[in-house]
């Protein structure tokens, strides 16, 4: 039988494994740190460029940084540059090794922040482009940095140490409102609540004890997600790394928020890949650019808008169910389909459908290619057996038989709801049986 | 077409595991929690879960965890039979990636992870464990394998093709523990970049790399 050549890139791939081990889906902790009132004072919608007035190598003098006073709506009260020296301790890490960075570590002398140190062999001018972007909101009207701040663990200042300016960054942790109990069995956890759970069917939400979002609680997160994505859109910035796991989502108050935005970078960007993520235009080894993210946004709306993470998410939108939201449909095949990836819709014209408008193109539409195939109806799960190395059935021991027994999934019978016709039959047999009863001892 | 990667939990149930049987038991739902609560790892990384003793039982046959309404029970005792053992997980494999092909999916090599905590009691096991990891059959598997308590260093070096892991004294329990976090990190982090990620670091375990696929 020839095989799949998909099934020996584990090979090519393996010896590299160490780099990331152990990283675990969480990412950032704590309390509060959603925007405030707007302090800053830009009202310009800026794009961010390589020629933006930043000082990178200015944030190297300790204590002063090179900075601008800090008139951070969110809270941080040091300059836009400091020192490792100016941050004070670190608490323990509460995450390491993941992607670019080797430790997330809250600062103890400021709650509700943390300090994202970076691997030491990044390139020198990433100080540059960290300064682009954490000055990127101050060109931003007041609403679109309040839906930044609050949706995105945008950084707030750049790290320096000796002899290295961007050492890291500084960025407010995650509100607290993302954590859920997540109960599956008898175990339970309050953690982050990733974006991944809307992309799921709202039963599978609800077995581990997160409130079904319904129609309206999906529509709600795509649509910040969507404005967020406008906003990175606006500033000129790439992300890339649209994912299941870099954002996550409030059930209760059916909104997203945005993490890793520190990666972020002017115009295009290393191509981030993530399994299943892969936009089919986007060739392996270039960079991603505003084109790959469009493609991921709509790739992220589409599965979380249907509940669904594989084909079937696209041929749902397809079908264009939601009424009151007509130009979805369109606009994400475009995003997700468009032969041509410069006509891809931008994130603009996404939320605009989303919020029940028209899809207003300036180009005509793009041709698409063919909606991928469905996946056939899974089959059934086979029973676990006792099964000999040779196949064959043998008499179980006493071992098989109690694992199999055991392996059975637990169902628990439910009681047959009582009918309000039932009840009363129930009621009048009962108090027929007290008379018989109480006539009898008499 | 979605990747995934077929993974066998492949866990010593026989009579030295008996005091364990409990811990073994709780970490193994701990396993499913975590499996079954993070959708983009019980996507990527479809799990079958094996445990063995003097028979080989397929206590969760390849599955999506998420859809696994509860972990079932092990119940330890008996003898430490690894060849009936690979012997079902190789037939497991021809099996398992046939159907995850037939859901369309793109499937990666196999990975095994192999947990005991004692040498094999049948003589004839390593022509049973050739067979599985067999270079000429397309499907051949990684094995990443896990020893502590009684296990036998030497053996397992022949048994581990990916990654061996030598507990350096732990108890049995805090052992099993952690090496059910160390897979579950593996999978967590291959997941991200659907290649696979071995966690190293595992408290309690020494890490030793495997210079060659297997040793014959």
């Amino acid at each position: 039988m020839t095989e799949r050549p998909a099934i020996d890139t584990a090979d090519s791939e393996a010896d590299t494994a160490d780099k990331d081990a152990g990283a675990g889906p969480d990412k950032g902790t704590g309390p509060d740190a959603g925007a405030g009132a707007g302090a800053s004072t830009g009202t310009r919608t800026g794009t961010v460029t390589a020629d933006a007035d930043a000082d990178a190598d200015a944030g190297s003098r300790p204590g002063t940084g090179g900075g601008r006073p800090a008139v951070d709506p969110r809270g941080w009260t040091l300059p836009r540059t400091v020192s490792l020296g100016d941050l004070g301790p670190f608490a323990e890490p509460i995450s390491e090794h993941n992607g670019q960075a080797v430790a997330v570590r809250p600062l103890t002398n400021h709650p509700g922040w943390l300090a994202k140190l970076y691997r030491p062999d990044l390139p020198r001018e990433d100080a540059r482009r960290l300064d682009l972007l954490i000055s990127a909101p101050d060109t931003l009207p007041e609403a679109d940095r309040t839906a930044l701040y609050a949706g995105t663990c945008w950084p707030a200042a750049r790290i320096t140490g000796p002899g290295n300016p961007a050492v890291g960054c500084v960025i407010p942790v995650a509100p607290d409102q993302y954590r859920s109990e997540l109960r599956r069995g008898t175990f339970s956890e309050r953690r982050f609540v990733e974006i991944d759970w809307l992309a799921k069917s709202d039963e599978s939400i609800h077995g581990v004890g997160l409130p079904r979002p319904g129609f309206a609680g999906r529509l709600a997160a795509c649509r910040r997600l969507g404005e967020l994505a406008a906003i990175l859109e606006r500033l000129g910035l790439v992300y890339s790394d649209w994912s299941f796991s870099n954002a996550f989502w409030s059930p209760d108050r059916r909104s997203v928020y945005l993490i890793d935005v520190d990666g972020c970078q002017p115009d295009k960007m290393p191509d981030i890949h993530q399994p299943n993520w892969a936009d089919p235009l986007t060739p392996p080894g270039t960079d991603a650019d505003e084109y790959t993210d469009r493609y991921r946004i709509g790739l992220l709306v589409a599965k979380c808008l249907t509940g669904q993470r594989d084909a079937h998410a696209f041929h749902t939108v397809a079908a264009s169910p939601w009424q009151n939201q007509p130009a979805v449909c369109d606009v994400l095949l475009d995003m997700l389909l468009a032969t041509d990836r410069e006509r891809r819709p931008s994130a603009a014209q996404l939320v605009q459908a989303l919020n029940g408008g028209p899809y207003l193109r300036a180009v005509p539409r793009p041709t698409r290619s063919a909606l991928p195939a469905l996946p056939p109806s899974p089959r059934p799960l086979p029973q676990p057996q006792g099964v000999t190395p040779a196949g064959k059935e043998e008499p179980e021991s006493a071992f098989a038989r109690a694992l199999r027994e055991s392996a059975k999934p637990t169902v628990t019978r439910q009681k047959p709801a009582i009918t309000p016709n039932g009840g009363w039959i129930l009621v009048l047999v009962v108090a027929a049986l007290l008379l018989v009863l109480i006539a009898a001892n008499h | 077409m979605s990747l995934c990667l077929p993974t066998y939990v492949v866990i010593d149930a026989s009579s030295s595991m008996k005091p364990h049987e409990a811990v073994l038991n709780a970490t193994l739902a701990r396993l499913h929690y975590n499996l079954a609560t993070n959708p983009r790892v019980s996507e990527f990384a479809r799990v079958c879960v094996v445990a063995f003793s003097t028979d080989v039982h397929v206590v969760i046959p390849m599955s999506d965890m998420e859809q696994v309404p509860t972990m079932p029970e092990v119940i330890c005792g008996g003898r430490t039979e690894y060849g009936k053992t690979f012997d079902q997980v190789r037939q497991c494999i021809e099996q398992d990636v046939d159907n995850l092909r037939a859901q369309n999916f793109s499937v990666l090599r196999p990975t095994v992870f192999f947990l005991t905590d004692g040498g094999p009691t049948d003589a004839h096991w390593q022509k049973s464990f050739r067979a599985l990891v067999d270079r000429s059959w397309p499907r051949h598997p990684h094995v990443i394998a896990y020893g502590f308590g009684g296990a036998q260093r030497d053996v397992l070096e022949k048994v581990a093709t990916k990654a061996l892991f030598i507990a350096d004294g732990s108890d049995t329990e805090s052992a099993l523990s952690a090496a059910i976090s160390g897979l579950l990190n593996t999978l967590i982090a291959s997941s991200k970049t659907g290649q696979m990620q071995i966690a190293t670091d595992v408290k309690g375990f020494e890490y030793v790399q495997v210079a060659q696929e297997y040793v014959d």
